[in-house]
Formats: structure tokens, sequence, C-alpha cells
């Protein structure tokens, strides 16, 4: 009965977190066009409630009431399969991303997040990298020039900025000797993470904004070049997916463990710790930053070309991964 | 007269004494602004490689053919080159024995395109051409539209009804269901194939016509082995409009509005090119301060040109923010050309003899206004750009450009200058105001994307200098009269018309004959923003020209892209075509 | 007077690349912007109004006692009641026109001697709104008025006839006749883009 009970309880979590997950990836596109078009000084959607405030709906409905074509030459089953294997693995990678501590009201225990797996970390690199399968997949079902050209440019980038993200995490996880994202932040009471992980952090920035394809990194479908890269065949929410998952729910899930790996997750900022906040207050606030921070910079950059970013990838940004476990383990070594 | 030949940019009388001592059978055709050199076919190739190897006309500006369909032979091939040393042009004209031509592609592969132009609109051949293919039809058109015997408005044999239309509604009084035949998708597939007739790799990518990283409808054929590019050819003729052909059958203020059309982004650029030549053909001297109000609006105009192109450019290369900051100021320019000439992209304002409204009450403040405001803004770009590591990294070193490129291809414009040949027709032969202001024309040293990115952008600021001396210039001269209408050429104005019979008269007769030149040719070219825009008037005595050939900047600037592509890849393409900023509306005309 | 310059080419220094001094710069101006005021104007909500040269739709002015001394020499020949177009038949605005075919003008011989136009169509949908026909008018009667929006369901409402003509600048007129040749006329709206601007 016990287990029973824990899979309804884990399946409503995991609803609660998958229906928020996707309200929170819409309004972020609105969030994201608002931005965009203020920094452009332009006000971004106006029309569609109080200052465009229910567009997102609006968009839904629009992308999934539209005909979905595939077209005649496509691999269908890939076809279909790329873009859930885009979206799926993002969105699965909330299942390891805790939200806060445990906190009680009317006498339940609220646990902020689905699972505290001791491996947690290096599941949510797993989940990262199958979605690369959807890129290449969508690339190569499509049967057309664009996208396969798209496909592949994603995948080398892909795989260039996974080992150096794989390298780079490496340092807060030797200082606080777990693979748990749960531990990782109790870890950070007394100091960030950032401090001796400063190299780390600038890997994980570029490395953020190569997986999640924001500029300088977009080179997968740089409109200019591939029209729309590995979705040019695809129409309708089937489309829809991609973006939502590579640039909102990709960079939501990833900028949550940016702040968990360096910024302290949910502890409160330094000297700000008196005040009355819970901690998942903290943790959102953080994160709310981190992500406009990654729109922020894809809307001033220009991009990369691929050959550029892999090198960059493999030439500065591994050798800095290395570069910054050597500090962290003298780190440990002085100050324990 | 006022065009002596002292400043005249053409061939002198000791080249010409050389010329004559070494071929005697050439004979010299000279007008105030063209000079021509008449050789027999069968010496023409050797005639050439004396006048580039020996005489310094190693600069290739243009060629084109001229149809006299009584004439036997029909076709006259006409030359145009340009020695950089001495700053001279020189015209060579040939007559097409059995409709043949020998290919000059040996001495300038700049001439690729323009016989290539030739055959696909005279029906020349050319002896030697690598691939006489046609130049903007699709491969099995039948006819060569710029003969003489080739109707305006085309064959007009396919019956293609509008499809919301009822069967008895008639929507207008020249409608016609009846159109010139479209091309269909063999005819385009077998086109496609004539382009490229050795396909060495895996994949050729069809990079538009339709496609936002061309800038319009250009149509790229890449070959490719992964990313990379191996051989590359470019169809044009999606906006191919067949303009010299409508010039024939218009009067020369007719035409006015065509020459906006052509390059649309910097349209009073155009005009004013236009007018000029027509003006030395009809010997009409504008008011001074139609000259400084056209120098005024000419600069503004390619800032304007210049700012769509940084804004799109930046685009191009990922960098969306600045395409709309680039907007805001162009938007601004917008208004000013809109409350001067009444509408903002195709502003036909330029006028035979003067412009066609004097300045509107304001114009100047807010010209004013936006040469103190512009700097500072143009400042706010180059900080997002000009030391940008990500844009350093797109830009250095992409098609490099060498000064020989620049005579081989008949290069012009920023693309010239970023090669480091001083080539500026507001310098070379100014017209207008030009010669009375104060700029500097930038050169650059690499000739790749990043100086032709720094050219721009200091051209900007050259020009905006030039409109704020054209403003304060402008500013003492209010009273003035903006067109010279007592010239029997010159249009008079509204208010002339109104009151006096005889500016009526002159009126109704202008229009409706037309301006009867005098019989002769002139070749005078305007410093576009994308390049040297030239105009080859032929008039034969007529209200109209006999042969307008317009020599398009974009056009030879584009036709070195395939030769820089080879081996780069397709991100490496759109920059690279960014920087040579061609404008489909002038390279297809 | 003109002189010829070589660009300098600037290049990062190591300081500035070690510590993305060139990223922090442009940023810094993208979240300026960020926090000024936006600029755009919402089309069909707001709209600016033309300057009084604008070149939209034509229109035919009306014999209304305003007519050019020109008129009054061509009146005598034609039949032209108050309130109707000024029309004489001309035709210069077609000769003027680069693509005459868009016009198509009728005029009849009445029995008293007298001209009336009976028909002047033009297909504005071939028509560059170049404004050589309004240039050409000897009797100030064709004009472009301040109308841009011409969008219709049909090529048959391209066509504007005589009495759209007429009612269309007569309107323009009742609207902005007696409004001084200025730049621009809404310094408000347009003060959004361009900030305030020191007439003179």
């Amino acid at each position: 009965m016990e287990i029973l009970g824990t899979v309804i309880g884990i399946t409503i979590k995991s609803l609660i977190f998958i229906v928020g997950m996707f309200l929170a990836a819409a309004y972020l596109t609105l969030v994201e066009r608002k931005f965009a078009g203020h920094v452009q000084q332009r006000p971004g959607p106006l029309h569609v409630g109080y200052h465009g405030l229910l567009q997102p709906i609006a968009d839904a409905l629009k992308v999934l009431t539209k005909e979905d074509l595939v077209p005649d030459n496509a691999d269908k089953f890939l076809f279909y399969l790329a873009s859930l294997l885009a979206f799926v693995p993002s969105i699965m990678i909330l299942a390891v991303v805790p939200f806060g501590e445990p906190f009680e009201i009317f006498g339940f225990t609220i646990y902020p997040y689905i699972s505290d797996v001791n491996v947690g970390l290096l599941l949510a690199l797993a989940f990262g990298s199958i979605s690369l399968y959807g890129v290449i997949f969508a690339g190569w079902a499509s049967n057309s020039k664009y996208p396969m050209i798209g496909g592949l440019r994603k995948a080398a980038v892909l795989i260039g900025y996974e080992v150096a993200l794989g390298f780079a995490i490496a340092g807060p996880i030797m200082q606080a000797g777990t693979f748990s994202l749960k531990g990782i932040v109790e870890a950070q009471q007394g100091l960030w993470f950032i401090i001796p992980n400063i190299l780390a952090f600038v890997v994980i920035i570029f490395a953020v904004l190569a997986e999640t394809g924001r500029t300088p990194f977009d080179v997968q479908e740089a409109e200019a070049e591939l029209v729309g890269g590995y979705v040019t065949e695809y129409s309708a929410m089937k489309f829809g997916l991609f973006p939502l998952a590579e640039w909102y729910i990709a960079t939501f899930v990833l900028s949550a463990i940016t702040v968990i790996l360096f910024f302290g997750g949910w502890n409160p900022l330094p000297l700000l710790g008196w005040l009355p906040i819970p901690g998942m207050v903290w943790f959102f606030l953080k994160l709310f930053a981190v992500f406009m921070f990654f729109l922020w910079v894809h809307w001033t950059l220009p991009r990369y070309r691929v050959d550029q970013i892999t090198e960059l990838a493999w030439k500065v940004m591994l050798p800095l991964a290395l570069a910054n476990i050597f500090i962290v383990a003298i780190w440990i070594m002085i100050f324990g | 007269m006022q065009f002596s030949q002292e400043n005249s940019l053409w061939i002198n009388q000791e080249k010409i004494s050389k010329i004559k001592e070494k071929y005697p059978s050439v004979s010299i055709e000279k007008y105030d602004n063209a000079t021509f050199l008449h050789i027999d076919k069968s010496s023409l190739i050797d005639f050439l490689t004396f006048l580039k190897e020996n005489l310094g006309f190693k600069m290739f500006i243009d060629f084109t053919c001229v149809d006299y369909p009584f004439h036997n032979p029909r076709f006259q091939g006409v030359y145009f080159l340009y020695s950089p040393e001495d700053r001279q042009r020189v015209g060579v004209k040939t007559w097409a024995t059995d409709n043949t031509l020998p290919s000059i592609t040996s001495l300038w592969k700049g001439a690729k395109w323009a016989e290539r132009e030739a055959w696909d609109m005279f029906g020349v051949k050319f002896e030697g051409h690598e691939n006489l293919v046609r130049m903007f039809l699709w491969e099995s058109y039948p006819y060569h539209p710029l003969r003489k015997d080739f109707p305006l408005e085309g064959i007009q044999d396919t019956y293609l009804p509008s499809k919301n239309l009822r069967p008895e509604e008639n929507p207008a009084h020249n409608y016609t269901p009846y159109h010139t035949y479209v091309p269909t998708l063999e005819d385009l597939e077998e086109t496609q194939k004539a382009r490229m007739p050795n396909k060495s790799s895996q994949i050729v990518l069809n990079w538009g016509p339709l496609h936002p990283g061309t800038h319009g409808t250009i149509w790229f054929l890449f070959d490719m082995e992964g990313e990379y590019v191996k051989e590359c050819d470019i169809i044009l003729g999606q906006l191919h409009r067949g303009v010299e052909k409508i010039a024939e059958s218009r009067t020369y203020t007719q035409f006015i509005p065509y020459t906006d059309r052509m390059d649309y982004i910097s349209a009073l650029c155009s005009q004013v090119a236009y007018v000029n030549a027509v003006e030395k053909l009809l010997n009409v001297e504008p008011p001074e301060k139609a000259k400084w109000i056209r120098t005024m609006l000419c600069e503004l105009q390619r800032i304007n040109s210049h700012l769509l192109w940084l804004g799109t450019y930046a685009l191009d290369l990922g960098a969306l923010t600045i395409f709309l900051y680039c907007f805001r100021e162009r938007e601004k320019i917008m208004d000013i050309i809109e409350g001067i000439s009444g509408i903002r992209l195709n502003s036909s304002y330029i006028r035979i003899g003067g412009v066609a409204k004097d300045l509107p009450e304001g114009a100047l403040d807010v010209i004013k206004h936006f040469v103190k405001d512009f700097p500072k803004k143009l400042q706010e770009y180059e900080t997002i750009l000009t030391t940008n590591r990500v844009w350093l990294k797109r830009n250095i070193n992409v098609g490099t450009i060498s000064e020989e490129d620049v005579y081989q291809y008949g290069l012009t414009g920023v693309v010239a200058r970023s090669a480091g040949v001083p080539y500026d027709i507001r310098m070379i032969q100014p017209t207008d105001a030009y010669d009375k202001v104060d700029f500097d024309v930038p050169l650059g040293k690499v000739g790749d994307c990043y100086d032709r990115y720094l050219l721009r952008v200091e051209e900007m600021k050259q020009s905006i200098k030039i409109v704020a001396q054209c403003a304060e210039k402008l500013e003492k001269m209010k009273e003035d009269k903006y067109i010279a209408t007592e010239n029997p050429y010159v249009l008079p104005t509204l208010d002339e018309v109104f009151n006096s019979i005889e500016a009526m008269v002159k009126d109704f007769n202008l229009r409706i004959y037309g301006e009867q030149a005098p019989e002769g040719e002139i070749y005078l070219s305007g410093e576009n923003p994308r390049g040297e825009l030239g105009f080859y008037i032929i008039s034969k005595g007529e209200g109209h020209p006999y042969r307008l050939r317009i020599r398009s900047g974009a056009f030879y600037n584009l036709q070195i892209f395939p030769e820089l592509i080879k081996g780069r890849t397709v991100a490496d393409a759109v920059a690279l075509l960014g920087s040579l900023d061609p404008v489909v509306g002038e390279t297809d005309r | 007077m003109v002189r010829v310059k070589y660009v300098e080419r600037p290049d990062l220094t190591n300081t500035e690349r070690i510590f993305f001094i060139d990223f922090i710069k442009g940023m810094k101006i993208t979240i300026k912007n960020f926090f000024k005021k936006t600029i755009t104007t919402a089309y069909p909500f707001e709209k600016l109004t033309p300057p009084k040269r604008f070149r939209g739709a034509h229109g035919h002015r009306v014999k209304n006692g305003k007519e050019p001394p020109s008129f009054k020499v061509l009146e005598k020949f034609m039949e032209i009641n108050e309130g109707e177009s000024r029309c004489v038949a001309c035709y210069m605005c077609q000769q003027a026109c680069p693509v005459p075919e868009l016009f198509k003008i009728e005029a009849v011989q009445l029995p008293n001697g007298k001209k009336k136009v009976l028909r002047f169509d033009m297909n504005l949908m071939n028509c560059m709104y170049c404004g050589l026909c309004t240039e050409a008018c000897p009797v100030d009667c064709i004009i472009h008025t301040d109308i841009y929006e011409t969008a219709t369901y049909h090529r048959a409402g391209g066509v504007a006839h005589l009495e759209d003509l007429s009612k269309r600048a007569e309107d323009f007129d009742r609207r902005r006749f007696n409004e001084p040749d200025r730049i621009w006329i809404d310094d408000e709206e347009r003060s959004k883009l361009w900030g305030q601007i020191k007439w003179s």
C-alpha cells in the first residue's frame, strides 16, 4: 500500500511539475518577447489581454490549431519521434531539480522536488545528452537539406559542450562531496561555490548558451543561413515543441542547475538572511535573474560560426574546465 | 561650356595619338562626356590588350551592346575601361559581324556576366566564353528582349486570368488576362543545370530565391562538400523588369520614377546619377540651390542605405537588436525624405534642371537635429559591434579582395575602396556640390568583410559631415530658385503654368514630345552606396533615349561572390553576401 | 575638399579579451535602451499625419472659386458646374504618366459646343505615385491626397473614378488646404521618435 501511495504521490507531483513547467514556459515566451521588445525600444505584445498577458495562451491556441504538415519524403516515424525526443528529456531534468527545502502546510510535509537522487547531477547531464538525438533525428528525418545541416551543426556543438559541461560541474561536486543537487545546495550555506569556481561558471554560461541554442551559439537555426535549421520542415505543435523545449524549458532548467551549483540554491543572499523570505522565493529570484541574463546575452551579441564554436569548446572551454578542477583541488587542500 | 575638356574624365589627346600610331585604322568619336574608339572586330582583343597593358586602362567598367536594326552588321559592342592612374575613361566600339564577338573574359573576368547579359538581351554570341548561358531569363526562352523588334509589352500569349474574378467582371480598363510566358518548373530545372554543368560534390543547395539570407530574390547554387562550398553559381533575374527596355519608350522625365525602383534602398542617389547624365546631355545647368539640395539628400540617402545595410548585416550575423536600432535611425531619415519629397522610399524628387519642390518649412531644423543626434547613435552601434570578439571572428579575413580583383571584376564603391583602390565618383568626377564640400574618402588596407564594415561606418560619419555643411549652406539660400525653368528643356513649375500661357505651352510640348536631346552619347556615373551607377545614354535627337544602358555597381560587385566563397562555409556566404551588399532591384534592373 | 584616408582596424586588447569587456560594453547599451521609452506608433490605433506633400491616393479638386488663372482661360470651353471636378480633359496627366495605360479619360462635345468630361478612371494598381501627373495638370485639378490606406479586396476597387476622385480631394482640401507647407505638422506624435526638435 505504501508503494501505491508513493506512486500516486509522485505521479501527482510530476503532473503538477509538468503542467507548471508548461505554463511557465509559455509565460517565459512572453517574458522574452517583452524583454526583446523593450531592448529594441518597442513594446512587444500589447493587445491580447492587459499588456499582452494572454498572448501565450493565444499563441498556444494558434499553434495547436494549425495544420500539421508532414513532408511526403520524410521518415515519418523518426519525424514524429524527433519532436518528442527533443522535448521530453529537457522536461525530465526537472525530476532531479530541487526547488527548495521541504516545508509543512496543514501538517503535510511538502517536498518541492520529485526525487532527491544521489546521482542527480549525473542524471541531469544524461537527460540533457538525450535531447541531442531529437535534434539529429529531426535533421535527418526531414529529408531536406537545411534541416540536415542544422541538425549536424547542433550535434557538433552539443558534443563539444557536453564534455566541457561535464568537467565544469566537477568543481562544485568536489567541494560538496555529493552528486545530489540538494546536497550541493546544503553544502553552500557558508560560502557560495562561485568563489573558487569562477572559471567553471564561465564555462557553464557558455555551455548553457550553446546547449539551448541562444546567440552567440544559435548556429543550428541561424535563420539568415539555414531558414529555420532543423525545424524547417516542421509545422504546428510539432514545430512549437522545439523552441519551447530548447529556448525556454532547457534554459529554465539549466539556469536552475546553475543557481544550485554556484549561487547557493535557496540559500538567501549574503547579509540578507534575516529577511522573512522563504527559500523557494530566493531560489526563483536567482533563477529568474540567471534566465534574464541569458536573454540579455541573446539579444545583444552576434553569432559565431559553427567551426568557431566547436573550436572554442575544445580549445578554450575544456582547458578552462580542467584548470578549474585544479584550482578547486588546491582550494580544498588549503581550506579543507 | 561649363563641362570643359580639361576636367573631363575621358582619354586625352596624348594617348589617342599613341593609339593612332599603333592602330591607324582606329577612328575617334568624341562627345562632351564620352570618347569612343572604333576598332575592327578582328583586332579587338589585340587592341584591348594594348589599352590594358600599355596605356593603363586596366579597370573594366562596363560592356554592353546596342542594336541598330537597319545597319549591317546589326549589333555594336561597347566597352568602357578606366585607367586608375591617370583617372581616364575610354569607350571602345566594335561591330559584331555575324552576331558574334570575341569574348574578353581572358582579359577581364568581370566581362563574364556582361557578355552573358548581352547574349541574353541581344543574342550576340561570344567566342571563347566559358559558359555562355542566359543572364536573367531562363534557358528555353526563345527571344532576346532588348532587340528593337521585340515589343515593349512582351509577347502576351499565355492566358492567365486572375483567380478571384467573376467571369463577366472586368476590373479595370487596362486589365487583360493574357500574360507573357511564365517559366515552368522544367524551364527552371533546365536553367539550373545549364548554370552549373559540372557538379562535383554531394549536395547542391538551392540557396534562395526566397531565402532570408539572400537580400531579395537571388538564387544561389552551392555545390557543397559538408558545410564547405566547392562551387557556386548565381541565378539572377527574378526581379528583372527590363528597365533599359522601358527607357527606350519613355521621355527623359518619365524615366525618373523607374530609376527609383532599380536600387530602391537608395532611390535618391539613382535619381541624381540619372538626372545628372541627362542634364549633361541636354546641357542644362541646375541652379545652385538645387545642387546643394541634391547633395544633401544624396548623403542622407547614403546614410539611410548604409544603415539598412548595417542592420541587415548584423541580423545576418545574429545580432538581432542592432537591426532595430538601425531602423530607428533610418526611420528618421525616412521621415525627412517623406517630408521633403512626399514619399518615403521611391521618392522621385529630382527633376531635370533642379528638384521637384522647394524644401518645406522646418526641413532644415529637422535635418540639423538629426545631424546632432546621429553620431551618438552611431557610436552605440560601434560599441556593440566593432570590437566585439564574435564580430571580429566572423568578419576578419572573410572574403578578402585584392587590388587586382578590383580591376579584373570592375568592382566599385565600398568593395573597391576596401581593397585600397581610391575609386569614388564623388572624388574623381564631382557632380552637384561635391566639389564644394569637405569630406574624406575612407580606404581599407586588407579588403575583407571587416574592412567593408569599417568603411561603411566611416562613410556614414563622412556623410553626416556633408549633410551638416549642406544644411548650413542651404540656410543662406532660402529664397533662391530651386529649378532652372528658364531653360527650354526644363519643365515649368505648377505656379508658372497656372499664371502664364507660355509656360503652359512649354509644359504641353515637353510632356508630349519629351525633351528632344541633341544627337549624341554620354556616359556619366554617380556614386551610389552600392558602387558606380553609370548611365550610358545614346540620343538620336528624339524625345526619348535610343538606348539607355545602366551600369549597375551591385551587378558587378556580386560577380566576385562565386570566386570568394569557394572553400568557405555557408555561414561565410551570409557574411560575404551581406558585405558585398547587392540590391536585387539594381542587379536585375 | 576631398581627402583619402585609411581606416584603422581596432583590435581587442588582452584585458578586454579576458574580462569580456567587449561583451559587457555592448550589454550595457542594450540594457540602457531597455529602460528608455518605446518609440513605436501602434499603427492601426494611432496614426501619424502624413506631411502635406505626401503623395497618396489621387484626388480631383472641384470648381470652388479657388481655381488658378489658367482654369479661367480653359473654363470657357468646358461645361463644369460648381462642385464638379475641374478636369478640362487636356490629357496632360496621361501624357506625363510613365504608365499611361492606367488612365482612361473620355470627354464629349455637348450640343452647345462645350466639352464635358464623362469618364476619368485611374487604375491605381498600376500607379507608381511618382507625382508627375499632378505636376502636369495645368488647372490644379489632379492632386495627391494624404490617403495611404488604399487596399481593397478586388482589383476593381483599385480603380478610382471621377466621383471618388472629387470626393477624396474635397475631403482633403477641407482638412488640409490652409495648412502651411511644413515638413510635418504633428510634432507631438513625432516627438516620440525624434525627441524635442529646436524649431527656428
